[in-house]
């Protein structure tokens, strides 16, 4: 069978039931499947766990904080630059997750499924390795943020149970220090592992697995320019 | 807007029927698909500037949403081979020749990759290269490659298959 074989019997196929402007109507408010519309979805997702955040760091610094420092001692200072990198990484994810919308929307208002599907597919998945090079970059940042703050906490705490017992940093035994820092790092490594893990996981589900998807649609596409 | 698009929808959806069925082969495919469409038809109906045919645009936007959206997800391990049942082709006026000949059609296309089964679409609905080409995006002398490809493609299966 060859093309003009095919092309007899493609004028054979049965005339399919023709639907009328009801049945058409209903089918346009039908929630859509493709894979930049799931991008569009996981958007709004993103949005509304940039809120969730927001308000989990509000209610550290402003409610748990305060309540913290007053219940363990009103004399504990927290140094200036941890509340810099605190509020830079903070600022961080927010802006790059704002960046990334503004883009990816720029993409989408120049170019949809009526456009040349190769460019857009090129233009999104661009706009999505890139916030996903900024995500991981906010990521490390907020980790080394969280990290500094957990560990000079540690310090702190440590040093001032030192200091309660009348006794000076040096005078503490070496295998004592040495088990202290240990703990610490277990824990610290714990917590941003997990918050690491966490983070990645929600960005690979809401964004980079669609990277993987969209790269496979656009390699059949190219395969045509091959 | 909605009557109007609901209009046009309605008298060329002709299109939309042809281009689920060469990229579906079960019925329930093939609504999904069809539903797909018109629902991203509906969201793109807004920036067509009449620039091209009507038509050109629906089946641009058709085999875009075909070719994207309809990565299959459901995997029933029953029906993802396909089998001659899934082709619903009984027709009280066909023979069994035709029959076999639209049984053969669906398995040779389904050889091909979504890219290629929009250009074969688009050939067996004797569209020039030049209107391939405005479809698709590619070039008219990409489109006689291709073409040349997939008639190549379907020649060894057919070779395999006797």
């Amino acid at each position: 069978m060859d093309l003009e074989n095919l092309k007899k019997t493609w004028d054979k196929l049965p005339t399919e039931k023709q639907l009328d402007e009801s049945q058409l109507m209903k089918m346009i408010e039908h929630r859509t499947k493709s894979l930049i519309e799931k991008i569009d979805r996981n958007i709004k997702i993103g949005f509304g766990v940039l809120f969730v955040l927001i308000v989990i760091f509000a209610l550290d610094d402003l409610i748990l904080s305060p309540i913290l420092m007053k219940e363990f001692g009103e004399d504990i200072h927290i140094p200036g630059w941890i509340i810099i990198i605190s509020v830079f990484s903070n600022f961080l994810i927010i802006t790059t997750f704002i960046y990334f919308v503004i883009k990816y929307y720029r993409v989408k208002k120049g170019c949809d499924m009526n456009c040349n599907l190769k460019e857009t597919l090129i233009k999104i998945i661009d706009t999505l390795k890139i916030y996903r090079t900024m995500f991981y970059l906010a990521l490390i940042t907020f980790l080394f943020a969280i990290g500094t703050s957990f560990l000079t906490g540690m310090y702190k705490g440590f040093l001032e149970g030192v200091q309660e017992k009348g006794m000076v940093l040096t005078e503490v035994q070496g295998d004592k220090i040495a088990l202290v820092v240990l703990i610490g790092l277990a824990i610290l490594v714990f917590l941003t592992g997990l918050v690491f893990f966490f983070l990645s996981w929600g960005f690979k589900k809401l964004y980079g697995n669609y990277i993987y998807k969209l790269k496979l649609t656009l390699l059949e596409l190219q395969e045509i320019q091959d | 807007m909605e009557k109007e698009f609901l209009q046009i929808i309605k008298k060329n959806q002709g299109i939309i029927h042809k281009v689920c069925n060469i990229y579906c082969d079960d019925q329930d495919d093939r609504d999904d698909l069809f539903q797909e469409i018109v629902a991203q038809l509906w969201k793109s109906f807004s920036s067509f500037r009449e620039e091209s045919k009507f038509t050109t645009w629906m089946y641009r936007v058709a085999l875009n949403t075909a070719i994207t959206a309809f990565k299959k997800t459901k995997r029933r391990p029953d029906q993802n081979r396909l089998t001659y049942e899934n082709f619903q082709v009984k027709d009280e006026n066909y023979d069994t020749e035709t029959e076999e000949e639209i049984k053969n059609l669906h398995r040779a296309v389904a050889q091909l990759t979504g890219v290629e089964k929009s250009i074969v679409l688009l050939f067996l609905e004797n569209k020039k290269y030049e209107e391939i080409a405005e479809i698709t995006g590619i070039t008219q002398n990409y489109v006689r490659v291709k073409m040349n490809r997939i008639k190549k493609k379907l020649k060894k299966f057919m070779e395999t298959e006797e």
